[in-house]
């Protein structure tokens, strides 16, 4: 087993380590809010290290240069999903979890309702 | 911007005149940066800029991938622990931020880091509303993204 090889199984390997963590995270976090912590923790780490991995497997600058094109792409596609989800699900009144104790957009929406 | 589509496109033309090794896509752009650089007073004032912001920017980026294995590390921790120990919450974010793109790439980094989530921005453009996975303290956390991932950006970006 050479280096290369090494690196690669480790890299994958932590990968789908991150991936597992944020699926647990799935069934243990008690809201919508918080559950979409642990997803966006499986698409950036994880997604990060697998594509290293492949990176490293392959050794080859076309593929990496693909690689970090995705990764940019990625960048600036699921972070806006996230958000148009938490957007929607604050919107739909989605109730969150009793542990919340500041909600300072509920406090910024009550305070404009008011005034008009 | 541009001269960064160029420094990008010059280290393509580079490398495929070499292996196309991913050393060589990193010396191409190390050398084009290079040329850019002993031409900027040739180039006018926008070659000027993009010189000066680039090492900003690779700062920026390292900066960043050290934030995003930190909160990694903190969300696994926290759902390691007990799930009902955390205090989420939503914080209103005071914004430096003016322009679109400046308002779209904060949320964006924001968003991208596990354990903060961007909700919504009000009306007037003043606030970007944050979910926070685990916040004991609101306002120390608005200061530090405020000086933290805010600050860095605008440096890069204006």
């Amino acid at each position: 087993m050479n280096i290369t090889e090494f690196l690669t199984a480790a890299a994958l390997l932590v990968g789908t380590v991150v991936m597992l963590f944020s699926s647990v995270g799935l069934l243990r976090f008690p809201d919508v809010f918080m559950r979409m912590h642990a997803a966006t923790k499986a698409s950036t780490l994880g997604i990060g290290f697998i594509l290293i991995s492949a990176a490293i497997f392959f050794g080859d600058g076309l593929v990496t240069t693909k690689l970090v094109a995705l990764i940019v792409i990625y960048f600036f596609t699921a972070p806006i999903g996230a958000q148009v989800l938490a957007h929607g699900a604050h919107r739909a009144r989605t109730p969150m979890s009793d542990q919340t104790w500041i909600d300072e957009l509920d406090d910024y929406e009550t305070a404009e309702a008011e005034q008009t | 911007m541009s001269y960064f589509l160029i420094n990008i496109l010059l280290a393509l033309l580079w490398a495929s005149l070499q292996q196309f090794r991913p050393v060589d896509v990193i010396g191409g752009f190390l050398l084009g940066y290079g040329i850019i650089a002993a031409l900027r007073t040739w180039l006018g004032g926008s070659a000027r800029q993009y010189v000066r912001r680039m090492p900003t920017f690779a700062l920026f980026v390292l900066y960043y991938i050290w934030e995003l294995i930190k909160s990694n590390l903190f969300v696994i921790r926290a759902l390691l622990r007990d799930p009902a120990s955390l205090k989420p919450g939503i914080i209103a974010l005071p914004l430096t931020a003016k322009t679109d793109l400046e308002i779209v790439l904060l949320n964006n980094l924001i968003t991208f880091t596990p354990g903060t989530l961007g909700v919504d921005l009000s009306d007037d453009r003043q606030f970007m509303f944050v979910h926070v996975l685990d916040v004991p303290d609101p306002e120390a956390l608005k200061t530090s993204l405020k000086f933290g991932l805010e600050r860095r950006l605008l440096e890069v970006l204006r």
